[in-house]
């Protein structure tokens, strides 16, 4: 299982925000998306998604050992934004239950409701309560919990752990290393200390090019001096 | 003081430039023309604010005249014939502009738009420098404007030089005094009366009804000695200075504006939510529970997610329905009752009857709640639905609007029932008798006209999709589409058409348009329905 991004160039206005962005990410792996603010790590989610039309390139997924291309590419893609937004006149429990039965041809082995509850380690007492009480954190785990329902091939995470507790940065952390071997896992951050802990794979974006660091450096010494030095480069001519 | 209005000034026109250049980049012909660098501060920027300022005073003198001309000029005319009663031109101007206008024109407790936003909580402005220097602005503008005006008026009618500049004196007085009454009462009671827009419309109700009923019973006041004394005009104004001072030395105007002065309120928006839930998580939850078991256990996918949508927003979306049903009931109780009490009546109303059809369009859009159900529907639901791919696919859109259709198509049958009903009741009262058969086609007309606009607003939404993700900024098109849609239905009174024809040319466009509407959903929807 493979995405292959191939020159990617997106613009805004007169403003080039990839310019021939390539990388191709396997199954596996959790890679950390690195980027300093405005680098364009959300719009580059937005493109595999198929939210936002790219001027030029190629995003493909392979899946199988016969490398052909699968289904639309945005089925495979599985989001999980920075800042969640969901439905704030439901209850989270009532959220799952609309988003299980709309979409129950995409999920293929359907559980209760609770044990997904379980899987984040939502409180009871929570699960029946309105979305628009809910913390910053609450939200992003009901998030999370539709890409863990639908498991998408391709999971984008946008940013998500900024807002969770240690113990639940934690949970997440485990449980995003528990389903890894099915997926292809992408997760943006600044956090760069978050990123050695949970990926397996830094891929820098910066000056609208993606670029990919050996896994041997990680968490080597002087390490994090040489990822700002990369992420301080100006762009060549 | 002076700095915060220059800096609400030079926001406000920062403001009005970039959505004009906004809109500009959204019309096809223009949109690669203007570069992105047009929002710089150039001098094609100041041009603009410059232009715009000039607009802006231009259609502040239309206002004003028009004012004028509906509230005082055209009353004394069907009354008189004429202009020159200079009594009865000061008993309009005291009801008028010294009460009614001040009450609703309240800047402080008024003051909820983008600009006021943008200074009070994004900018940290001081809130009573904010609003003092916004009083003192709009007040001082608004009495040079008439200044100019009586000056002017005083060129043709009984009103000299000098009257014009003490009546424009008397609307600055009489606007700071109120301002000032209102800020006091809110201050002992805490009553905002802006909050419920029922009583300040109820009261300028009354005040337009004493105003313009008393002259019909030949009881002009005679206000010009009064007005026009020397002594009371300086007293008015130290009343006027006086209220000025007390405005001023208020300390709560940052309470104030945290509450009137929101982003809700900005975007006129209501959130029923608010405030409901969270008070008491106990009692919420007993609440949200009952709300499940009425019905929705059973229910599964969008028919649950809108029939919990719909049960949670009740207040919002059913308030103006019934709103509207209580007027037409009191309409047409207060029309029977006269008809009974004045028989005289009863034939020229009922041979009047039936040539009222053509009013029905314009009737039945004033009356739909098309707008207000789409505003809800974005801000409480699709605005954080919309991200979501699944709910963007073709069939799910479909299956949401058709539950939307339908929920809108319901709502809207309650003022169309209203309004068949008030027809058919004078029908009877008015002796139709056995001919009442012939207003069968009317009452066809209302529904199907009811059916007509509760699609085309929601047709347009999804077409359309007006607001942006950061709910600031509305689509051009969307507003052109809804002044059209007023004039049509205002043009289309002076239809002249026989009652049946009319409602057969009713009813097929309406199953055309509805048709065309679903069809067109299904196909564009995916690509049109989106966040901006």
């Amino acid at each position: 299982m493979r995405l292959i991004l191939d020159n990617i160039e997106k613009s805004f206005g007169d403003k080039k925000v990839l310019k021939g962005a390539s990388y191709t990410f396997t199954r596996g792996k959790i890679y950390g998306l690195l980027g300093r603010n405005g680098a364009g790590k959300t719009t580059l989610f937005h493109c595999i998604r198929g939210d936002l039309a790219y001027e030029s390139g190629s995003i493909t997924f392979q899946d199988g050992a016969d490398g052909k291309s699968a289904g639309k590419l945005e089925e495979q893609v599985g989001l999980v934004y920075t800042e969640p937004l969901l439905p704030e006149f439901l209850t989270g429990h009532e959220f799952l239950k609309f988003f299980i039965t709309a979409n129950r041809k995409r999920i293929k082995n359907p559980r209760p409701i609770e044990e997904y509850f379980e899987m984040v380690k939502f409180a009871d007492d929570d699960r029946h309560r309105l979305i628009k009480g809910y913390s910053h954190g609450m939200k992003n785990k009901i998030q999370l919990l539709t890409v863990l329902i639908t498991r998408p091939p391709i999971i984008l995470l946008d940013e998500p752990l900024t807002s969770f507790d240690v113990v639940a940065a934690l949970e997440i952390k485990q449980l995003l290393k528990a389903i890894k071997a099915e997926h292809i896992i992408i997760f943006s951050t600044h956090v760069l200390q978050l990123a050695v802990d949970l990926c397996d794979e830094i891929v820098m974006l910066h000056n609208g090019k993606l670029r990919g660091i050996e896994p041997d450096l990680l968490g080597k010494p002087g390490f994090e001096e040489n990822i700002t030095r990369m992420l301080t480069e100006k762009e060549s001519a | 003081m002076l700095r915060a209005l220059s800096l609400t000034t030079w926001v406000a026109f920062a403001l009005s430039c970039n959505y004009f250049i906004y809109v500009l980049k959204k019309l096809p012909w223009l949109r690669k023309k203007i570069p992105d660098t047009a929002y710089q501060i150039s001098t094609f920027k100041a041009v603009l604010s410059i232009l715009l300022g000039l607009a802006k005073v231009l259609l502040g003198f239309l206002g004003a005249a028009i004012a004028l001309a509906v509230f005082i000029f055209g009353p004394m005319y069907l009354l008189e014939q004429n202009f020159m009663n200079s009594r009865l031109f000061y008993h309009y101007f005291f009801f008028i502009y010294l009460l009614a206008a001040p009450l609703v024109n309240n800047i402080i407790f008024q003051t909820r738009d983008v600009v006021a936003y943008t200074m009070v909580h994004l900018l940290q402005l001081d809130g009573r420098d904010f609003l003092i220097s916004k009083v003192i602005f709009n007040l001082g503008i608004k009495a040079l404007r008439y200044l100019l005006i009586f000056l002017f008026l005083s060129l043709f009618l009984n009103i000299s030089a000098l009257e014009g500049f003490m009546l424009a004196g008397y609307i600055l007085f009489a606007a700071l005094t109120w301002e000032w009454l209102i800020l006091e009462t809110f201050k002992k009671y805490r009553i905002n009366p802006y909050d419920k827009p029922g009583i300040v419309f109820l009261l300028s109700l009354l005040l337009l009804a004493i105003c313009y009923l008393l002259p019909y019973r030949s009881l002009v006041l005679n206000l010009q000695p009064l007005l026009t004394n020397g002594f009371f005009f300086a007293l008015a104004a130290l009343l006027a200075g006086y209220s000025f001072w007390r405005l001023h030395s208020f300390d709560g105007y940052r309470a104030l504006t945290k509450e009137t002065i929101s982003r809700d309120r900005m975007l006129g928006i209501e959130d029923s939510l608010k405030n409901a839930a969270f008070a008491d998580v106990n009692l919420a939850e007993e609440k949200l529970a009952r709300e499940e078991a009425d019905g929705a256990a059973e229910l599964e996918g969008y028919a649950l997610f809108n029939h919990l949508f719909f049960a949670r927003h009740r207040r919002i979306i059913m308030k103006p329905v019934q709103t509207k049903v209580v007027i037409i009931a009191v309409l047409a109780l207060l029309g029977w009752a006269f008809l009974l009490f004045k028989p005289a009546y009863k034939v020229p109303v009922r041979e009047n009857l039936l040539s009222l059809s053509p009013y029905l369009i314009f009737v039945m859009f004033m009356l739909s709640s098309g707008e207000r159900f789409n505003r809800a529907l974005f801000f409480n639901c699709d605005r954080y639905m919309l991200k979501e791919l699944y709910y963007k696919e073709r069939k799910a859109l479909l299956e949401n609007f058709t539950i939307r259709l339908k929920k809108s198509i319901s709502l809207n049958l309650r003022p169309a029932a209203a309004v068949a009903i008030l027809l058919l009741g004078t029908g009877l009262i008015t002796g139709m008798g056995g001919a009442i058969i012939r207003l069968l086609p009317m009452m066809a007309t209302i529904f199907s006209l009811s059916l007509f606009f509760s699609t085309h607003y929601l047709f347009i939404y999804y077409m359309l999709q007006p607001y942006t993700v950061d709910l600031v900024q509305k689509s051009p098109l969307y507003s052109l589409a809804n002044i059209v849609m007023y004039a049509l239905s205002y043009g289309s009174i002076h239809i002249k058409t026989s009652s049946v024809a009319f409602t057969f040319a009713v009813i097929l466009f309406t199953l055309a348009y509805t048709a065309m509407a679903i069809a067109l959903t299904y196909k564009l929807a995916p690509k049109t329905f989106k966040l901006r």
